[in-house]
């Protein structure tokens, strides 16, 4: 029972962090299992996977039933991380691992400097991350305009070649794919990416699943937490300040950077 | 083009709650009777072999099942609402995803019945 409890924690910590950062909680769920609980890679890979579509699906269930997300522009985005996981199974086996971690922190590290910068126009009352009242999209819907979307089904594209290859959430590319290529506000970034991980996951998830790599009394536990955390994290996500998020987001972007580098340098 | 978003976003929504709330009762009754029969539990098995033998592991495959038949609900509804709004680029879009998700689907099942 204690096993089960940590179990179940671990998942109420990665819903609610992915919730709160459009993520799926993979980068959370994988070292917890494999590290934590000394689980199988393939193991904690199948059950992480699950876990996203968990996470997805218990933000999003909050988020579009609310008009908080771009559904439109998750569908759109989502054919191209979709082809681009299936293209990233295969491309892994040509290329090696460590270019393309090296290649991935560089991504990373540009991003987490593109959005701090931001951040810092944001306090200084230059930008403003907030909504724009300009809609084109209807009435109740997400409430800005999109900008180069050819360029950001290019970029989903890669999103989902990257996580294909790496084993990374998608999340971590989309989020700020959707804010700082198209221009919508952080808060639609995070709960669109939210919507969209959980199609991305799907396409990797049912080989685990039917060959047998999701133990059902490890992924109970652990999917029961998620489901509680997402909630629980699309709940508190309103009241944050749009900063903090972003912020926050910076912070996760660098740790993932720092973890693709040392990979990349075979470290890890 | 601009379209009353709950046409797409409403049906999404309920089957994003609906589908969610299912498969979360379904795993937990599944965890609870495992762990009220305190048994080993299967470990990792293919979700097939869990559902044939039934049980409490049966049950908590059926709900992951149902957890990752979601995106592909989600799709169908979206390609729906598409249609019903007019919208061709959002309806192919949406379908072109959901072949790659039953593509996908239907190769782990071929490979998970064949090894």
């Amino acid at each position: 029972m204690p096993l089960d409890l940590l179990l179940a924690l671990s998942g109420v910590l990665a819903g609610a962090f992915g919730a709160l950062l459009g993520l799926g909680g993979g980068i959370l769920i994988v070292p917890i299992l494999t590290l934590g609980f000394g689980l199988p890679l393939t193991t904690a890979v199948g059950t992480s996977l699950v876990c996203v579509i968990a996470t997805s699906t218990g933000a999003a269930a909050f988020n579009v039933r609310a008009g908080r997300a771009d559904v439109r522009l998750a569908i759109s985005l989502g054919t191209g991380t979709v082809v681009g996981a299936i293209t990233g199974g295969v491309i892994a086996g040509f290329l090696p691992e460590r270019v393309l971690a090296g290649l991935f922190a560089a991504l990373l590290i540009y991003t987490a400097y593109t959005m701090g910068r931001g951040l810092r126009r944001s306090a200084a009352g230059a930008a403003d991350l907030e909504e724009n009242p300009a809609s084109p999209n209807g009435p109740g819907a997400p409430a800005y305009r999109r900008h180069r979307l050819p360029l950001a089904i290019t970029g989903s594209v890669l999103a989902g070649n990257v996580s294909g290859l790496l084993g990374v959430g998608g999340g971590i590319v989309t989020v700020p794919l959707i804010h700082l290529v198209m221009g919508a506000p952080v808060r639609i970034a995070i709960t669109t990416s939210n919507v969209m991980i959980g199609i991305t996951a799907a396409a990797g998830a049912y080989a685990y699943l039917f060959r047998g790599d999701v133990d059902p009394r490890i992924a109970a536990p652990v999917v029961l937490g998620v489901v509680v955390g997402a909630a629980i994290g699309a709940a508190v996500s309103r009241r944050l300040r749009i900063t903090w998020l972003a912020g926050l987001f910076v912070v996760v972007v660098l740790y993932v950077a720092v973890q693709m580098g040392l990979r990349a340098f075979g470290v890890t | 083009m601009n379209t009353n978003p709950d046409r797409l976003g409403g049906p999404i929504a309920h089957i994003l709650r609906g589908g969610t709330l299912i498969a979360v009762a379904v795993i937990a009754v599944g965890y609870l009777l495992g762990l009220i029969a305190d048994g080993e539990g299967s470990g990792a098995t293919p979700v097939f072999e869990l559902l044939r033998d039934g049980g409490p592991d049966g049950l908590i495959g059926a709900g992951l099942l149902v957890l990752t038949l979601l995106p592909v609900a989600v799709l169908a509804a979206a390609a729906t609402g598409f249609a019903r709004s007019g919208e061709r680029s959002g309806v192919v879009a949406s379908l072109l995803t959901l072949a790659l998700l039953i593509g996908s689907l239907a190769t782990a099942l071929l490979i998970g019945t064949t090894t």
